[in-house]
């Protein structure tokens, strides 16, 4: 599809449907296929670093979700929900310098659309998100009550997520192709980020004075909508979900330009 | 004037019977270089040909008609799977015109896209769509899928605990599902035993029958002149023949058993082949390289050695020195048709043998048994070899052969311990080569002294 359109990232799992759907199964099947335990590690995983984190954060370091007085359980609840949306990104974006490589018989040797790599990546990762978001609705139920009606507009902030992932990994995997470097670096950043966005923390826990340098990440006005969205019953403006949107939209047509500007010549270095 | 638009109408529908139009076709592969020049190179593609480069494929010019198959055979590194990747898109061209009319479907390596941990079924359904069959076209054609792989139960268990000849019949019976208007074949058909590779030959036939336009890469001479209508001879990385397949195969045999020293005066000797566009009348050897000696007997082409020798276990015996005689006793391995030559060979016994018979077998270049002997019937075997011995064995024969190159092996046979074993066998022991000769009207391998064939005018009714 023409890198021209900004249409294009979006459309184009469409326009690959028929390839779309056993792609991102195989890709789903073959993380768990041959492990005794097999999806149930899908569910496991999660739980687990949800345990760690709520343990580590909370009954090590007391941390304090801002002034609303919270309990361990609704802590938990807090940083899972960041913790989730926020891998949706990571788990694209580590994947992505070695992805090309990964799947380089699918660029010398077939007619294949690489381009649709990005794609596979992250709706395996969305996959994911759907398992931890039901495992969130389940303690959500449990430890606070139903979910609000407001929690139904989550996809909505998901949005920003996917298109900025997407962006990313076009660009990182095309790189990725020449640096090998890149695994390594790619790893820090997304530790970093995940530092560095309101998951463990609300944003409102930054200093004042730094505030308008924090709100340069991207993730941080997202974060906090989905936040709001679920535990504060708010939904916030469209003006708060929108900038990011179209941010995230104009980063993910960028990268897909990229790519496919530079995926002629995968097959010579693969 | 009014015959103009005509004319342009006549290239239009030309131009449309073109299925792949190559024209002064390049690649130039980037060689390992310091990371910052390959990532510059990337962003600026005009930035080419700097020291860190090797060219795969030069000034390649072929077109290829709708409905036509055309092999491309040449030796190792000549370009040829470079070219196949161009023609597919895998890889993207340095320079040239590449157009491709019509769908193509690539069959570059087997299975790609093929994860051990799934099942034959699972395998398939995602290779065909990888290869772009529809769902509803793979749901018509999976029974045949499955029937043409003929591996049963295996279908449904994990690929890896196939054999890699179930592997390949799962793989290729998928790809030649495809129904292509183009398929591009890599050297991938030499895969599976003889009878799933006559399979796939059928099917590629069938496939040419039904109007696809194949392009392929083989190394089997007899492929090429089964399937081809045309074939192209590539060497380091340029297209020295397109001609019909019998010569180009002709000349790609020279190639390969030819010596560095020699490439060149038989590069120079195709090039010129090429250009008088002679097609039809074959190049006669000239009487130089027969060194003057009658045309009956053969000659002795030192570069051309067997390179596939390979021997058995010596129990007590050792065969020596085979080679093959002309009329005049000289050794010689480039051979006339029809004439007679002499295959010998010694073998030395160390200890004792009982029950000797010696034996031999001319094979093809793909190994198919053409003819073989053993000096005594079972019943008369040599009752007993004593130790330190060496006897000669000859086997005459007719070298009643299609031009080509054929392998022969010897064997030395006992009985001991009640058991009749080799005493020692080498297979691929020598080989030979059977010339070309002009206006032949011989196909198939055997010579059969089959009757020149007569036409008369046969009036109906």
């Amino acid at each position: 599809m023409s890198p021209y359109n900004p249409l294009s990232p979006i459309l184009l799992p469409w326009r690959h449907r028929e390839l779309v759907a056993p792609l991102a199964r195989r890709k789903i099947a073959s993380r768990y296929r041959g492990s005794t335990l097999g999806l149930l590690w899908a569910i496991l995983n999660p739980l687990l670093m949800l345990g760690i984190y709520t343990f580590v954060f909370s009954v090590v370091f007391h941390a304090k979700w801002g002034l609303e007085s919270t309990g361990r359980s609704s802590f938990a609840l807090f940083l899972f929900s960041g913790f989730i949306l926020y891998s949706v990104f990571s788990d694209a974006v580590n994947e992505a310098p070695s992805l090309l490589v990964q799947n380089r018989l699918y660029i010398r040797q077939l007619i294949f659309p690489t381009e649709l790599l990005a794609w596979i990546s992250l709706i395996s990762g969305l996959f994911h998100f759907c398992i931890n978001t039901v495992i969130l609705t389940i303690f959500y139920g449990w430890v606070i009550g139903p979910p609000s009606p407001s929690a139904l507009l989550l996809p909505i902030s998901v949005a920003p997520i996917i298109l900025i992932s997407l962006g990313a990994v076009w660009i990182i995997s095309s790189l990725g192709v020449h640096l090998k470097d890149l695994g390594h670096i790619v790893g820090l950043l997304t530790t970093a980020l995940l530092f560095l966005s309101p998951i463990f923390y609300p944003a409102s826990a930054v200093p004042e004075s730094l505030q308008p340098l924090y709100a340069l990440n991207p993730f941080v006005s997202i974060l906090e909508n989905s936040r709001a969205l679920l535990f504060d019953h708010s939904i916030p403006e469209w003006r708060d979900w929108l900038s990011p949107l179209a941010g995230a939209w104009i980063f993910a047509w960028f990268g897909y330009f990229f790519f496919m500007k530079t995926k002629e010549g995968f097959a010579d270095v693969v | 004037m009014s015959c103009e638009p005509q004319l342009r109408d006549q290239r239009n529908d030309s131009h449309r019977d073109v299925a792949i139009h190559i024209s002064g076709l390049s690649k130039t592969y980037a060689l390992e270089a310091p990371t910052g020049t390959r990532l510059k190179r990337m962003l600026s593609p005009a930035q080419s040909g700097s020291a860190y480069s090797h060219t795969a494929l030069s000034d390649f010019d072929l077109d290829i008609f709708r409905g036509e198959t055309v092999g491309i055979v040449g030796r190792n590194g000549s370009g040829k799977s470079t070219l196949l990747s161009l023609v597919c898109g895998t890889l993207r061209k340095s320079a040239g015109e590449l157009e491709v009319n019509g769908h193509i479907a690539p069959l570059l390596t087997l299975g790609a896209g093929f994860d051990p941990e799934f099942t034959g079924r699972e395998n398939a359904l995602m290779n065909a769509a990888i290869i772009g069959l529809k769902k509803a076209e793979i749901r018509e054609s999976l029974d045949s899928i499955i029937e043409f792989a003929g591996i049963g139960d295996f279908f449904d268990q994990k690929i890896k605990t196939y054999s890699s000849g179930m592997y390949a019949r799962l793989a290729f019976s998928v790809a030649i599902h495809a129904q292509p208007e183009i398929l591009v074949i890599d050297e991938i058909l030499s895969v599976g035993d003889d009878a799933f590779t006559r399979k796939c030959h059928a099917r590629l036939a069938e496939l040419k029958e039904s109007g696809s336009t194949i392009l392929f890469v083989s190394h089997s001479a007899q492929l090429v002149i089964d399937l081809c209508d045309r074939a192209v001879l590539l060497e380091g990385g340029s297209r020295l023949l397109t001609a019909r397949p019998k010569e180009v195969i002709e000349y790609y045999h020279k190639l390969i058993y030819s010596s560095p020293e020699n490439r060149a005066t038989l590069i120079t000797e195709i090039q010129e082949f090429e250009k008088s566009g002679s097609f039809h009348h074959p190049p006669t050897e000239k009487a130089t390289e027969t060194g003057g000696a009658p045309r009956k007997s053969g000659r002795f082409d030192p570069e051309l050695k067997s390179e596939s020798r390979s021997e058995y276990e010596q129990l007590g015996a050792v065969i020596r020195n085979p080679r093959v005689l002309n009329a005049s006793g000289e050794q010689v391995n480039v051979l006339n048709r029809g004439g007679e030559y002499t295959y010998t060979y010694e073998v030395s016994f160390s200890e004792d043998a009982y029950g000797v018979q010696f034996g031999m077998m001319i094979k093809t270049a793909t190994g198919v048994e053409i003819s073989g002997q053993v000096s005594h019937p079972d019943e008369e075997r040599i009752e007993k070899v004593p130790g330190h011995h060496t006897l000669r064995v000859g086997f005459s024969f007719r070298a009643k052969l299609s031009a080509g190159t054929y392998f022969m092996n010897a064997g030395v046979m006992g009985i001991r311990q009640g058991e009749i074993m080799y005493l020692h066998r080498v297979l691929d022991a020598t080989t030979f080569r059977v010339e070309v000769i002009e206006r032949d009207q011989l196909t198939g391998r055997v010579d059969l002294s089959v009757n020149s064939p007569w036409t008369q005018e046969q009036t109906v009714g």
